[in-house]
């Protein structure tokens, strides 16, 4: 047995832009609140880890640049409030951003913060500026995921937000994750750079270096 | 020299940033090509002479960056080249491309607007097309072809009401091959096969015979007469359509359909895969699978069903972020895995399906399918409801529903429905 009917699409014979809404997540609608959170909370961790390589690089080129806590927090707090406002202007359709331009940025600013590693050893202040504008970037990149599944209409803020508790949850998964491997251990030695900075930055650049080329020439 | 290299990596950067806009900018503006034909499609002067118009348009196009009108025409000429060889992931996007490009500058432009949801029609992206349909009505309201794209948005999203309106208008403003063949269509799904029939013998007869857009009614009206049983007329119309247009690939593929009927496998076989080399086209995939498994081929059925599934998983594109790009095939995707006995990637697809169009009865057929498939009865008998909503007397999905019925107890309802089904279709056991 098959479906034997063809869309009527086909059948068009020839002879703006598109002020689209969301994608709409029809199937969540009407849904427990505790629902919506735990469907999108989970979306949004899972888009950092495991499927967000290229995010765990960034979070980890930012934690390595200084372990201070009061850098890591300055440097993440920078990112995720960029990373939200692309995230919602780019799901509410106010801004956007083709992947064919946002990817290789997403990958470039992964060689960027690795690289400024070798060649910073504190955090500046154009470093927040510039880890500010990535995040930006980052944000229209985390809005195709979102896009994928769509928005309840009914709870648009709260599964964008929850989405978004995801993100941070992942992010700060990543960052302990450093602290713990070799953070709490080796910062205070003082190879710490020479053995765990440069040549970790030196893979996340060469990772990153490979992932900029091939999505500018794919 | 220390100094010098901070700026000399920023300069780097801020270079490549710049290149990344320029090769996308290039990419953007880039003037796409015409693809070669399949060698049994191509020996025609057909093909030579839309080879030749194509590409004095692209030549056009390239000597004049700004000529809207002969990228509107090239546009056109690959949609319809995307219907001819089945390529619709390059040619609609392409079409697309350069579409854009014009309404970047003239966003109220007819033609663009038109071919603009022409595309996301093909692409399978309803919602896109309904809003650019409704900006053509309410632009330019006298003229047909808008209605006619109003019509099949609201179709396919399952706005059943709308787009018998739209129909209706379309036919009132322009009764011709276009209009009649919508409204056959629409009569199919209402459950009215006669109706249907009429009015795809009035598409027909309104288009001029060989052309391709009057040969796929004709192929229309032969797989109306197949759904209701009708095997002869059904050969028949395939037959006059291939003596009007050798090679055609659905009318190959109606023979082949017909074939496995009367049990001659191997005929069908081959029918199918001349149609299946000659055009692109999942469903043609789908059709072999179930014929070599008859034909006694069981490790080619087996490896075509899982080409089927890497083939629609290349094509498809769910990433909604980029709607210019891919089609959404999350549908037929369900079919595939549900051929391969993947019942939960099967459910992932059609959930997803769902989700873009809660109201279209075969995405809701396909859902209850797959539910029935998982022995998930009361989800089933749920969306089975839905697409039996506009009485549609398909012997599938009333066969369909029949089982999921019975499985749910409402055993004199299911019985019903598949006598039902058989009345309408009597080869459906074959099927």
């Amino acid at each position: 047995m098959k479906n034997a009917k063809y869309p009527l699409s086909i059948l068009l014979i020839l002879g703006s832009k598109i002020a689209s809404a969301h994608t709409i997540n029809y199937q969540l609608e009407g849904q427990p609140i505790g629902s919506v959170f735990s469907y999108y909370a989970k979306l949004g961790f899972e888009h950092i880890i495991p499927s967000g390589l290229d995010h765990i690089l960034f979070i980890v080129g930012l934690y390595l640049l200084s372990p201070k806590l009061k850098n890591v927090i300055f440097q993440a707090t920078a990112f995720t409030v960029a990373h939200t406002i692309t995230l919602i202007l780019s799901m509410k359709n106010l801004i956007v951003a083709p992947p064919a331009l946002v990817e290789p940025i997403i990958a470039l600013s992964i060689v960027f913060v690795a690289i400024e590693n070798i060649l910073i050893s504190d955090l500046k202040p154009w470093r927040i500026g510039l880890v500010f504008l990535f995040g930006l970037v980052h944000g229209m990149g985390f809005a195709s995921a979102l896009n994928e599944l769509g928005l309840p209409r009914d709870a648009f803020f709260t599964s964008l937000l929850t989405f978004n508790f995801g993100v941070e949850l992942g992010q700060i998964s990543v960052i302990l994750a450093c602290y713990f491997l070799f953070g709490k251990w080796f910062s205070d030695k003082n190879w710490y750079r020479q053995r765990i900075v440069y040549p970790i930055s030196i893979v996340i650049a060469l990772v990153a270096g490979f992932w900029t080329f091939e999505r500018i020439f794919q | 020299m220390k100094k010098f290299i901070y700026p000399i990596f920023v300069t780097a950067l801020l270079v490549t940033l710049g290149f990344v806009y320029k090769k996308y900018d290039n990419q953007k503006n880039a003037v796409p090509n015409l693809r070669e034909r399949a060698t049994e499609i191509s020996s025609n002067s057909e093909w030579l002479n839309t080879k030749a118009a194509i590409e004095t348009l692209v030549d056009k196009i390239r000597r004049n960056p700004n000529d809207a009108k002969a990228k509107i025409q090239l546009a056109m000429a690959y949609v319809q080249e995307s219907r001819v060889s089945g390529d619709h992931a390059y040619y609609d996007e392409s079409a697309m491309k350069l579409v854009e490009q014009v309404l970047a500058k003239e966003p109220t432009n007819f033609d663009g607007l038109c071919v603009k949801s022409t595309i996301l029609l093909s692409q399978h992206h309803f919602s896109d097309a309904l809003v650019v349909a409704k900006e053509v009505v309410s632009r330019y309201p006298a003229s047909a072809f808008g209605y006619g794209l109003l019509c099949d948005a609201n179709v396919e999203l399952g706005n059943y009401p709308d787009a018998i309106q739209a129909a209706d208008k379309m036919a009132g403003t322009r009764p011709d091959l276009r209009s009649y063949s919508r409204v056959a269509y629409l009569r199919e799904i209402h459950g009215d096969y006669t109706g249907a029939k009429e009015a795809m013998k009035m598409a027909t007869g309104a288009g001029v015979i060989g052309v391709e857009q009057t040969e796929w009614c004709r192929t229309q009206l032969g797989k109306l007469y197949e759904a209701t049983g009708d095997t002869a007329n059904a050969a028949m119309q395939y037959n006059l359509t291939l003596s009007a247009r050798p090679d055609y690939a659905y009318a190959l593929a109606g023979l082949g359909r017909l074939a496995k009927i009367s049990k001659q496998y191997t005929e069908g076989v081959a029918l199918l895969e001349i149609a299946n080399k000659n055009v692109i086209d999942f469903s043609f995939n789908e059709e072999l699978v179930d014929l070599y498994q008859l034909d006694n081929q069981p490790v080619k059925s087996k490896e075509l069903a899982q080409k089927v599934l890497q083939q629609l998983a290349l094509h498809a594109n769910t990433d909604a972020a980029e709607p210019d790009k891919g089609h959404y095939a999350d549908k037929e995707l369900a079919y595939a895995y549900l051929k391969t006995g993947n019942v939960e990637k099967a459910l992932e697809h059609a959930i997803r399906e769902w989700n873009r169009r809660p109201e279209n009865i075969d995405v809701n057929e396909c859902l209850a399918w797959v539910y029935f498939q998982k022995n998930d009865v009361p989800n089933a008998v749920k969306y089975i409801q839905k697409a039996l909503k506009t009485n549609s007397q398909n012997s599938i999905l009333l066969w369909r529903a029949g089982q999921i019925f019975i499985q749910n107890k409402e055993i004199e309802k299911g019985k019903s429905l598949e006598n039902k089904a058989l009345q309408i279709n009597k080869f459906l056991q074959t099927i």
